[in-house]
């Protein structure tokens, strides 16, 4: 105990307000808080000093409240997640058409290099068919694309949203003048550019057709090589205008096409396209030379696939798929359609050889292996090894030798007894016939057993 | 005993300081302070404001525990951190400087007599118990011919203001306990005289005993806790703003104090001789079965108006006499 605070006396008011305000030393303070447990009067009277005190002077500091976490995102901070937001969107979907685009071009682009081996040059056509025109082109060639192109011109004159799709298959065009220019739809980017470049392509196949439909000539006159890969609509339409100007001047109506090729079909393109279309069979692609006085040769050739236009008009829309028939093309599909039937046999082998009968279907492998199916090629069986050698070839047994007492049955049946005939036995299926290195030949009737002939 | 005599009360004649005082060793650091409070402004000369300087830091030990002697860097650090501005005014007003009074009731009065007001919580009595403060802090009282202001007795450790709001509640409580002997007979109710006790069960005394020892051992702030919360009835509200914490702290002490009061408890009457359960049982009597004064326990000394408290330690706190 201090002297001030001596046993039996009480605080005065000069260390009472210093305790209230913290500011006595701590062996004091700690004295007066001992005397203030023990005595009822000194608290009484600081804790009444204390209600005189306003609020806010000894108002304990209060716990700062949390922020609410939407508070992260008023006012401006909003904005930032928001704009970030919409900057990683418009990248993706940047990204994602990107990608798209890239991955069409590069589909149309293995499409055109699985057809590209180009089939050998097609001998030029004789002139065809007599030219309505009394232009340069009296004799014009007529391409196995006469029908497609025909309508192409239809569509580049009067088709609203005409699209060529086209697949690199080699077409050659008879032109009307002596110069050649090769247009590949490999550098007509296909669908990506579809409107330009079909108008271009749709005015090449005009071109060819002119001698047949008043149509304004293609652009591609006076080219010598590639079409530019995104050829501007006036572009194309300053060339038809060229082009109808070489026509000569007895076709106002084609002029009036070409300059509007947005038009609606008239009713003499129609007609001229009904004329096209029961053409004469597409001859093979050649290379027409004009017998027109101071004809100028020229020679068009489009690699392209088979040609597909769409064409739609204000109230009908057509489409129009040509295919060439030539050689290599026809090849092609067979090769395509072997391609699609060839089936996946257990041995994960090329099929060497194959055939089927209406009950089972038998396949042969390159190692020589003969496999069975029961489910039109769905699943396989491998077939024992019943032969010597190696099998090379499956076929079924020439049908000369059909089971006698159903051909009977058959030739007998319409006349005699129509009931008799349905209660005949079904024809036996035909025999299959392998023939192994040896040009031995084994027969079986269901393809599991095999006998020698 | 002068019933009007304050605790804390330093006597200050009328006169300016004693030109006897010798000039202390640290002058420049005492003109510096004279500077620092605006005294002049007071009308408050350096060599009263060093004699007033010199007198609270003997007074208060310069903040130091007894047991230490305080250096010259102790006595000027606590120096510095009193209230200087404030001192020098209470200092000028006690010795009844007319500027000073001036200042203090431009500055003091309103406060003044809104403390009055909620200490009183009537307007009447708040504007009357001010008045009457108002004449005292002037100096009206004179004893041995010496004019006396309680002013003098503010040592500037606190603000002003705290000492004036609590000089107020000092004033307040004993003015009731001064007029205790006007007051009519027929208004007291005279406690009935307590009856002979019954001697208690071993275990209730035991439990008693405990009790005592327990609360005897607590901290000086458990018990003023427990005082204050379960004697005196103060919120906890109250309680933490007089410690200056939540007043969620207060609750979590105040539960933590039960809980380890009744452990010791516990403990005390086990190490007592009874078994755990016999304890548990003699914790459960009821209260009014025991004769256990808890305010006795708590605070063993009489409360006595405060005006007869200080006036021996007068003498030795009054500088220069």
């Amino acid at each position: 105990m201090t002297q001030i605070l001596q046993p039996g006396q009480h605080p005065d008011a000069d260390q009472l307000s210093a305790f209230a305000e913290h500011a006595l030393p701590p062996h004091e303070q700690q004295q007066l808080l001992a005397h203030l447990a023990a005595c009822s009067d000194c608290r009484a009277l600081i804790f009444l000093a204390q209600e005189a005190v306003p609020a806010a002077v000894v108002e304990p500091q209060p716990i700062p409240a949390h922020q609410p976490w939407f508070s992260l995102f008023s006012g401006w901070k909003l904005a930032l997640p928001a704009a970030a937001a919409l900057a990683c969107l418009v990248l993706v979907t940047l990204h994602l058409h990107n990608q798209a685009m890239e991955d069409r071009m590069n589909a149309m682009a293995d499409k055109t290099a699985r057809l590209e081996p180009a089939p050998p040059p097609a001998p030029p056509l004789p002139p065809a068919q007599p030219a309505p025109l009394k232009s340069a082109s009296a004799e014009l060639p007529q391409p196995p694309a006469i029908v497609p192109r025909s309508v192409n011109g239809m569509a580049a004159t009067t088709v609203d949203n005409g699209s060529l799709h086209g697949n690199a298959q080699p077409l050659v065009l008879g032109g009307l003048g002596g110069r050649s220019a090769a247009v590949s739809t490999n550098d007509l980017k296909a669908e990506s550019t579809s409107r330009q470049s079909s108008l271009g392509s749709v005015s090449a196949g005009n071109f060819a057709a002119a001698n047949s439909a008043p149509a304004p000539v293609a652009p591609m006159s006076g080219m010598s090589g590639p079409l530019p890969a995104n050829p501007s609509p006036q572009t194309a339409g300053a060339a038809a205008s060229d082009s109808i100007a070489t026509l000569g001047e007895e076709q106002p109506a084609a002029r009036a096409a070409a300059m509007a090729p947005r038009a609606a079909p008239s009713t003499a393109a129609l007609h001229s396209l009904n004329q096209q279309y029961n053409a004469p069979p597409p001859a093979p692609p050649q290379q027409a030379t004009a017998a027109a006085p101071a004809a100028v040769t020229e020679t068009v050739t489009v690699n392209s696939a088979p040609v597909q236009l769409e064409t739609e008009s204000n109230a009908t829309a057509q489409v129009i798929s040509g295919s060439l028939s030539g050689a290599s093309f026809g090849s092609l599909q067979s090769k395509a359609r072997a391609a699609k039937k060839e089936p996946a046999l257990p041995s994960r082998l090329p099929v060497v050889s194959t055939t089927a009968n209406a009950r089972q279907q038998l396949a042969l492998d390159t190692a020589g292996a003969l496999f069975r199916s029961e489910d039109a090629g769905v699943t396989w069986q491998a077939v024992p090894i019943q032969w010597t050698g190696r099998a090379l070839k499956i076929t079924l047994a020439p049908s000369s030798k059909p089971p006698a007492p159903a051909k009977e049955t058959i030739t007998a049946a319409p006349a005699a007894a129509p009931a008799a005939a349905a209660k005949a036995a079904p024809a036996p299926p035909q025999l299959f016939q392998l023939t192994n290195d040896a040009g031995q030949l084994w027969t079986s009737p269901d393809g599991q057993t095999w006998t020698r002939q | 005993m002068d019933t009007a005599s304050q605790p804390g009360e330093l006597i200050l004649p009328l006169a300016s300081a004693e030109p006897t005082l010798a000039p202390p060793p640290n002058a420049a650091l005492f003109h510096e302070l004279w500077l620092a409070a605006e005294a002049e402004s007071c009308a408050l000369s350096p060599e009263e404001f060093t004699a007033a300087l010199t007198a609270i830091g003997a007074k208060h030990h310069s903040n130091q525990p007894p047991d230490t002697h305080p250096t010259s860097a102790h006595e000027a650090a606590f120096y510095r951190s009193l209230r200087l501005p404030e001192l020098a005014l209470a200092q000028a007003c006690a010795l009844g400087r007319e500027p000073a009074w001036q200042r203090f009731l431009s500055l003091y009065r309103a406060p003044l007599t809104q403390a009055a007001i909620a200490i009183t919580s009537s307007a009447t009595l708040g504007h009357d118990l001010a008045d009457s403060l108002y004449a005292e802090l002037y100096g009206l009282s004179e004893r041995d011919g010496q004019r006396r202001s309680p002013l003098a007795s503010y040592s500037g450790r606190g603000s002003l203001l705290g000492w004036l709001r609590t000089t107020l509640a000092q004033r307040h409580i004993d003015h009731p306990r001064r007029t205790r002997r006007e007051t009519p007979l027929d208004d007291i109710d005279a406690a009935a005289p307590a009856s002979p006790t019954a001697p208690q069960p071993a275990e209730l005394s035991r439990l008693a005993e405990a009790v005592a020892h327990t609360v005897a051992a607590l901290a000086p702030e458990d018990r003023f806790l427990l005082a204050s919360y379960f004697l005196d009835q103060q919120t906890l509200l109250q309680i933490a703003r007089l410690l200056q914490v939540h007043e969620a702290t207060i609750s979590r002490r105040l539960k933590r104090l039960t809980g380890d009061l009744h452990q010791q408890l516990l403990r005390h009457l086990q190490s007592g001789g009874l078994s755990k359960r016999a304890a548990e049982e003699a914790l459960g009597a009821d209260p009014r079965d025991l004769e256990i004064n808890l305010r006795t326990l708590l605070q063993p000394s009489p409360p006595t108006p405060f005006s007869d408290q200080t006036s021996s330690t007068q003498p030795s706190t009054a500088p220069g006499t």
